[in-house]
């Protein structure tokens, strides 16, 4: 019985398909009284219908199986409800990403803008943006039934996607080395030793003149703080 | 809540007071003779000026600076003889006599000519054809040999600039070569990164460092010694003297002179000083724009709850009202970070090389 009540919920289906209205608003509709009912009492009374009705036709076994079955449709039609709607969700924060990192670039471009840009960036934003649009359209008129297998358009939307995503992370992988946050293995630095090499001893007086020096607040303080603040962190 | 109100020598770090000889924090120069000093160099590659950092026996450091500019003249035996007798470091380069450091300054002030810079916009400049030997005669001159062989030496590296395209890697490359070639074991470090090791060991090295340099200003923001975010602007002291020399009509050497003989941002007098104020007021705003574009659009970025100081250095900043003027353009922007005390180092011109020097000494 309890299995029986749970496929279907009247109380959610009763808030969605209903509307509240306050008592000003049934007033001024002429309405002084109006009726009562609760959620309770009306999925008891369906259930009972159903099963009346069921009972008249079938024996209370075929009545059993008749409810698995249904309870079991419902499920899978449930799962894959959610299942979409998972799908359906990650798309959107994707989309969200983007369009924040877009914003980022965007802010880039006007700030590079502003003191002589490269062209080629301002292009390459360009295009970027353009792109978005057009994904943003696809998705906003993208939505397939219910069930319904991903067609043609969804490949695009997701090809356009990745696209997007890889132009825009190499362009913010660029944008990181400049801050320092970039997440690429920094290369090894150039040994350019030889350049010197190819030098020979240069006549000077250097040897002759006085090196002028200055004496400065000493770092005594600072190396052991930073040696007690490596101690501690190497303790945790 | 905004910049707090310190003084320009305030807000002393564990580093500044812990064994400072000479009690503010100034640098002054020594009396004469030199005392043994601890393995380990620090040294400030800057497009200005070139400083090393080493520390004595007795805890205290020893700087040594020379401007990073020479000028080339007649090569003559008189010639010769009278910088020497001057006390005027020259090399002799393809049959041009090329005087080094800040009296190449001097002399170009008194004929009227422009300084040659081995460094343009933070990095070796690529026009300047004679720059590798003159930077290994000027370096050679401020480190002097090592203790031993494959000394350690931090030397500071600009980050790359948000502004403009620059090749880090060879910069950097090319300086290790350099200083493995005198016999150094060199390590590179951010010039941002390093002032937070020379001025914000009191707040366990979070805060940020900034260093307005000749060629450029470079910014780290940092949590407990790791670097969260650094970049540099392709703009500093150079820009302002280029832009001044331009409106008043003066070769740049000029415009550095006007800069440098005291001028105060918060009460300029006359036109050129007025210029100057003026440019200054640009760049800084520039700057903290940027920083704050940086930090809220960067990922990975820390949470920072409590008030973050930030310190300014380098020989830009010296001239006066620089941090009344720093907090000033502070004020005009929502900062997404509390900001805690501005403050000018105590020696700005040394904490980039002080900063390398603490970098050598812990082994960072």
């Amino acid at each position: 019985m309890d299995d029986r009540r749970s496929l279907i919920n009247v109380r959610d289906v009763l808030e969605k398909n209903s509307y509240t209205a306050t008592l000003e608003d049934l007033k001024s509709k002429g309405r002084t009284q109006v009726r009562v009912v609760r959620a309770d009492q009306i999925a008891a009374m369906i259930e009972e219908a159903v099963l009346r009705i069921l009972g008249e036709r079938k024996s209370p076994e075929e009545v059993e199986a008749l409810v698995g079955r249904s309870k079991d449709e419902f499920r899978h039609i449930l799962d894959e409800r959610e299942r979409e709607l998972a799908s359906q969700r990650d798309r959107l924060g994707e989309f969200e990403r983007i369009r924040a990192e877009h914003s980022v670039l965007k802010a880039e471009n006007e700030r590079l803008r502003g003191g002589e840009a490269p062209g080629a960036l301002a292009d390459l934003l360009g295009r970027l943006q353009t792109e978005m649009v057009a994904v943003r359209e696809s998705l906003a008129g993208g939505t397939r039934p219910a069930g319904a297998a991903g067609g043609p358009g969804e490949e695009e939307v997701n090809k356009k996607l990745d696209a997007l995503a890889r132009a825009m992370n190499d362009r913010l992988d660029r944008i990181g080395r400049k801050v320092g946050v970039a997440s690429v293995v920094e290369e090894e630095p150039v040994q350019l030793g030889a350049i010197f090499a190819s030098q020979p001893e240069l006549e000077s007086n250097l040897d002759n003149v006085e090196i002028k020096e200055q004496r400065a607040g000493g770092i005594a303080g600072a190396v052991e703080r930073a040696r007690s603040l490596r101690r501690k962190e190497g303790a945790k | 809540m905004g910049p707090e109100t310190a003084g320009r020598n305030a807000g002393g770090t564990a580093g500044r007071g812990a064994a400072a000889p000479l009690g503010s924090g100034a640098a002054a120069p020594t009396a004469g003779g030199k005392s043994a000093t601890v393995a380990g160099k620090g040294l400030d590659i800057g497009t200005a000026n070139l400083v090393g950092a080493c520390r004595n026996a007795d805890g205290s450091i020893r700087i040594t600076l020379e401007r990073n500019a020479f000028l080339d003249v007649q090569a003559d035996v008189f010639s010769k003889s009278m910088l020497t007798k001057l006390g005027v470091p020259y090399v002799v380069h393809e049959g041009k006599l090329i005087v080094l450091g800040e009296p190449a300054f001097e002399l170009a002030n008194i004929f009227g000519r422009e300084t040659r810079r081995p460094m343009k916009g933070g990095l070796v400049s690529p026009n300047e054809v004679d720059a590798a030997p003159v930077m290994r005669m000027l370096i050679q001159k401020i480190l002097g040999p090592p203790h031993a062989a494959g000394e350690t030496l931090y030397f500071s590296v600009p980050a790359e600039s948000i502004d403009c395209d620059n090749n880090i890697v060879y910069h950097r490359g090319l300086f290790e070569g350099l200083l493995s070639r005198m016999g150094y074991t060199p390590h590179a470090i951010g010039e941002g990164h390093s002032v937070v090791f020379c001025e914000l060991a009191d707040k366990d090295f979070t805060g940020i460092g900034m260093s307005f340099g000749g060629g450029m200003v470079n910014v780290c923001v940092a949590y407990k010694t790791i670097p969260a975010l650094a970049f540099s602007i392709a703009r500093g002291g150079d820009w302002i003297d280029k832009n001044v020399a331009d409106v008043l009509g003066t070769p740049r050497s000029r415009a550095t002179y006007l800069k440098e003989r005291g001028v105060d941002l918060t009460n300029p007098r006359g036109r050129e000083e007025e210029a100057i104020a003026i440019y200054y007021h640009n760049l800084i705003a520039y700057i903290l724009q940027n920083l704050k574009a940086r930090f809220e659009s960067s990922e990975g970025m820390p949470t920072l709850h409590e008030p973050v100081d930030i310190v300014c250095s380098g020989g830009t900043a010296l001239i006066g009202g620089f941090v009344e003027v720093f907090r000033e353009e502070m004020g005009k922007l929502k900062f997404p970070f509390p900001v805690g005390r501005c403050v000018l180092a105590a020696e700005p011109l040394n904490s980039v090389a002080k900063g390398c020097l603490v970098a050598a000494a812990i082994g960072e």
